[in-house]
């Protein structure tokens, strides 16, 4: 374990952090606000540039790097700016507690945007901007965005890179691992500048829809009035924001093939027609079911198609309080949230990707117990899928179940029901935001224990980096000398 | 530049590291999958899988649009369908690394019908290598750029050496025409000042004319003995070529193998050589054959651990000179303790070679680089410069250009004639500069002016 490298890495990171909280600053001294926003921004970015510059000037012998540093730097790097980019939050005193703001700022690293803000009209800009901004950072990474602007990375920082960027796979579009980091930043941030204009001219004011696409790119989800996006009142930027999730749910890569020519190739991605495939089914499905509660279809369509891809893609906003319709809609739902969206997208959940996988290998076992003499090969994107590839497939699936249950263990002391913990720990832990029940999306999360609240906070971080890194870093044997 | 590599050997693997460390576009070629994720891991490179010598693979790396296309895979006959098939292609370069001697020669004929860019061959190289340390057994390496003037050498300083605890200040005063670019003590490498304290097993890197380096062996303790008798272990194409390139010379050889085929096809094809069958790594036999009475001993097996023994028992037996061959680079630094002395390693050799010719093409306007050699686990390079017409570095005293840290220019090269320059000594275009640097990946000498 080089410990010193480690630290080093992390230092570099947090300074990163420090010019990201520049941005907040900038808007609470445009908007004028009080003293006290202004100075609780710049006292945490002294803070990061202390701590930042101590850690980063550590003089390292030692350069090995391998999987378990790049495991543990990430795992590391996400608790703590989790941590750090809460305290703005806390000095403005905007919230009660420490708890709150890592809860919060978690929430808003890993998109999630699960709140514990009871009242998020009474925040101010800087940190309604600030909130965000996380969802646009963490959607992509903290790790890529410090490669992509790093000039010179490390030899070895694709460890970084491959804990860091969701799903089962992770594959480099071009050679120098730099590059495919700035590629992918841009991609994203186009997107992301396209849509806030697309909202603006839909009618939202610019400050709320840069905040919403932000939440959108991200597939983050923190709503900045009481009941989101219906605020508004306007189909047109639900609309827009719909097929903006159900675009930013897509893995980045197939958008490179578009953007050199391939566009065949965008269309043969499997992963991509199973993501269309099992969205529009169940939209069609809740259509179905709750057609007695709208006046007519094309307000139903609106409506369940908002909140199918908000859910589907792990984002959180919320049109229709889905808390309102009936079981069979909330089984879909629930269902959707573990699915999630594609690999190598800003979405969160089980991926698409997995979940197809693991279909038709069951499929290819039905054939095979059939007829025990036929040889069957179970194919994915026109990959054979080879026994490794399936193993650590179940062995994922039996972490993620096992993490599951013990955080619902946690949340159970302080929930009334078995939907209100199911489905917190099921929202915050594939990174979408609102729940049913007692932390539906007219709700918060603010009336949980602080046991609770940390706990779902690691579970965010967890989900959002497909678990391993954080159970490696608690794990004795990570720690040990060797 | 972009270029495309077929094979994740040793060698493939050597060059995506260094080669990604230089900034090049690497697309890495090889059918085996495992070792394709141990490379992707370390360096930064995409990678494809497949066979790197079918037509849509080469479509799929882009060929077109490469610079350079180096096939190196264990299978001579690949390598050259591979690179013809490049060429064809639109790959402006292609390498190829082609071992046997049957289609390597005649080099350029070879070349031209397939339009193959260069042809390497790791073991001819080794083998070129072995010669010139024979030639100068007293050095643990011997590296020599276009003229063989003034080679840089290696030297262990022994215990009894005059100047041990003195400066390298005095070192210039006592031998004048001789430049020390390096020194390196446990694995810790730096171009030294006139500061600098000689000591006891550090290893000098030394450059000047053959008769002052002798005299300063002969201080060393080490007596300047012409090898007139090699003991070679090993059959393999190294020692073979080894046997070539001593055919004319009154050298006398002794060759060991182990398989009674291979040995007898050995003492067919080179009647002039003695052949023993027999098995290298037993001391027995070696006595048997006496091989204390020889001046060189040559461990050129296919097996490190074999070879670092066999060198062991040399040294053990009184053998003045041994050369081990070691193909893994990791067991390099271990056998610098047991004390061995010269070292030679295919793979690395040719690595160097294909660096060489890449960072020529990739400045081939300026002043350009024309050889190269790697020193102490590649910390240290010595090249030699080709000085173009535009350099910034011509017609004016050396002591008043600003030179980058840690450069060493070692000796400059004037129409054959060789000058160990002092500060005012000018530069002119068309004259060769050999200098010594640790800020790797130098492509054009103005990068050493700031």
């Amino acid at each position: 374990m080089n410990k010193k490298m480690i630290i080093k890495t992390i230092g570099r990171i947090l300074l990163v952090e420090a010019f990201l909280l520049c941005f907040p600053l900038i808007i609470s001294l445009i908007y004028r606000e009080s003293l006290k926003n202004v100075f609780a921004f710049l006292i945490t970015i002294i803070i990061l540039l202390v701590i930042g510059g101590l850690f980063s000037s550590i003089k390292v012998k030692k350069r090995n790097f391998y999987a378990k540093e790049g495991l543990v730097i990430v795992a590391l790097i996400w608790i703590l700016l989790s941590f750090f980019g809460g305290l703005p939050l806390y000095f403005s005193r905007e919230y009660k507690s420490l708890v709150d703001t890592f809860f919060e700022i978690s929430s808003g690293f890993t998109t999630t945007g699960a709140s514990v803000a009871t009242n998020v009209e009474g925040l101010s800009h800087s940190i309604l901007f600030w909130r965000s901004f996380t969802h646009l950072i963490g959607g992509m990474g903290v790790l890529v965005f410090a490669l992509a602007i790093m000039p010179q990375i490390n030899e070895d920082s694709i460890y970084l890179m491959k804990a860091e960027v969701p799903g089962p796979v992770f594959g480099k579009l071009v050679s120098k691992m730099g590059d495919t980091a700035r590629i992918l930043y841009a991609i994203y941030l186009v997107m992301t500048v396209v849509l806030i204009f697309l909202l603006w001219i839909a009618g939202m004011p610019f400050f709320d829809s840069m905040l919403h696409a932000f939440g959108t790119a991200g597939t983050g989800g923190f709503g900045i009035k009481n009941t989101s996006v219906a605020f508004y009142n306007n189909p047109l930027v639900e609309h827009i924001i719909a097929w903006g999730m159900l675009i930013f749910g897509v893995n980045f890569n197939l958008y490179y093939f578009i953007l050199i020519g391939k566009i065949k190739d965008f269309f043969k991605n499997e992963e991509l027609k199973w993501y269309i495939g099992i969205m529009f089914f169940a939209v069609f499905l809740i259509m179905a079911n709750v057609y007695f509660m709208y006046p007519n279809i094309s307000e139903n369509f609106r409506n369940v198609f908002f909140t199918v891809s908000s859910v589907m893609t792990t984002t959180g906003y919320s049109t229709a309080d889905f808390n309102n319709w009936p079981l069979f809609s909330h089984i879909i739902l629930l269902i959707l949230m573990f699915i999630g969206g594609c690999a190598g997208s800003t979405a969160g959940g089980i991926k698409v990707a997995r979940v197809a996988t693991s279909l038709k290998s069951s499929l290819s076992e039905i054939k095979r117990v059939r007829n025990p003499k036929q040889v069957v090969t179970a194919r994915f994107d026109g990959k054979v899928l080879d026994n490794q590839i399936l193993k650590s497939l179940s062995n994922y699936y039996f972490i993620y179940i096992f993490l599951f249950i013990f955080l619902m263990l946690i949340v159970s002391f302080d929930t009334p029901d078995f939907i209100s913990a199911f489905s917190s720990v099921a929202a915050t832990f594939n990174n979408i935001g609102p729940g049913l029940g007692m932390v539906g999306p007219s709700s918060s999360y603010a009336e949980l224990s602080n046991i609770s609240k940390v706990a779902l906070s690691f579970g965010m971080i967890a989900g959002r980096l497909e678990i391993l890194p954080i159970m490696i870093l608690f794990s004795i044997g990570t720690w040990k000398k060797a | 530049m972009k270029i495309v590599i077929m094979g994740a050997g040793k060698v493939g693997e050597l060059l995506c590291r260094d080669l990604s460390l230089e900034n090049h576009d690497i697309i890495l070629i090889e059918k085996d999958e495992t070792r394709l994720t141990k490379i992707l891991n370390h360096s930064d490179v995409n990678a494809i899988l497949g066979n790197g010598a079918s037509y849509e693979i080469q479509k799929e790396a882009q060929i077109d649009k490469a610079d350079i296309f180096i096939a190196v895979t264990e299978n001579d006959e690949l390598n050259m369908i591979a690179c013809v098939l490049a060429k064809k292609l639109g790959s402006k370069q292609t390498i190829a690394r082609v071992r046997n001697p049957e289609y390597a020669e005649p080099s350029e004929l070879m070349k031209n019908t397939m339009g193959i860019s260069l042809l390497i061959n790791p073991e001819k190289q080794a083998a070129q290598r072995c010669v010139q340390l024979l030639e100068f057994p007293q050095a643990d390496s011997f590296e020599c750029f276009t003229s063989n003037k003034a080679p840089i050498v290696e030297l262990r300083v022994n215990q009894n050496f005059k100047l041990v605890g003195k400066s390298l200040v005095e070192f210039r005063a006592t031998y004048k025409n001789l430049i020390v670019c390096a020194v390196s003590k446990n694995n810790n490498i730096e171009i030294p000042n006139g500061n600098h304290i000689i000591e006891v097993n550090s290893h000098l890197f030394v450059t000047g004319p053959l008769s002052e380096l002798e005299k300063l062996y002969k201080d060393n303790g080490q007596k300047n003995s012409k090898i007139r008798s090699i003991f070679i272990i090993g059959g393999s194409l190294v020692s073979q070529y080894l046997i070539k390139a001593f055919e004319k010379s009154n050298v006398d050889i002794k060759l060991v193998e182990i398989d009674f085929k291979k040995a007898k096809y050995l003492s067919q094809k080179y009647p002039h050589i003695e052949v023993i069958q027999a098995d290298g790594t037993s001391m027995d036999d070696l006595v048997e054959q006496g091989v204390q009475g020889y001046d060189a001993l040559l461990a050129l097996t296919g097996i490190d651990e074999e070879n670092i023994i066999i060198s062991m028992v040399g040294k053990s037996l009184g053998i003045k000179k041994t050369l081990t061959k070691i193909n893994r680079r990791e067991l390099i630094d271990i056998v610098d303790s047991v004390g061995l002395q010269s070292i030679i390693t295919p793979k690395r050799i040719i690595a160097d070679k294909i660096l060489q010719y890449v960072r020529a093409l990739d400045n081939s306007q300026g002043s350009s680089v024309e050889a190269l050699y790697r020193i102490a686990d590649d910390k240290i390079e010595a090249l030699q410069f080709k000085v173009g017409e535009k350099s910034r570095m011509t017609f004016q005293p050396i002591k008043d250009l600003k030179l980058a840290k840690n450069v060493l220019i070692a000796y400059i090269v004037r129409k054959g004639k060789v000058i160990f320059p002092t500060g005012n000594d000018r530069v002119y275009p068309d004259d060769r500069v050999v200098l010594f640097s640790n800020n790797v990946h130098l492509r054009d000498l103005d990068e050493i002016v700031l």
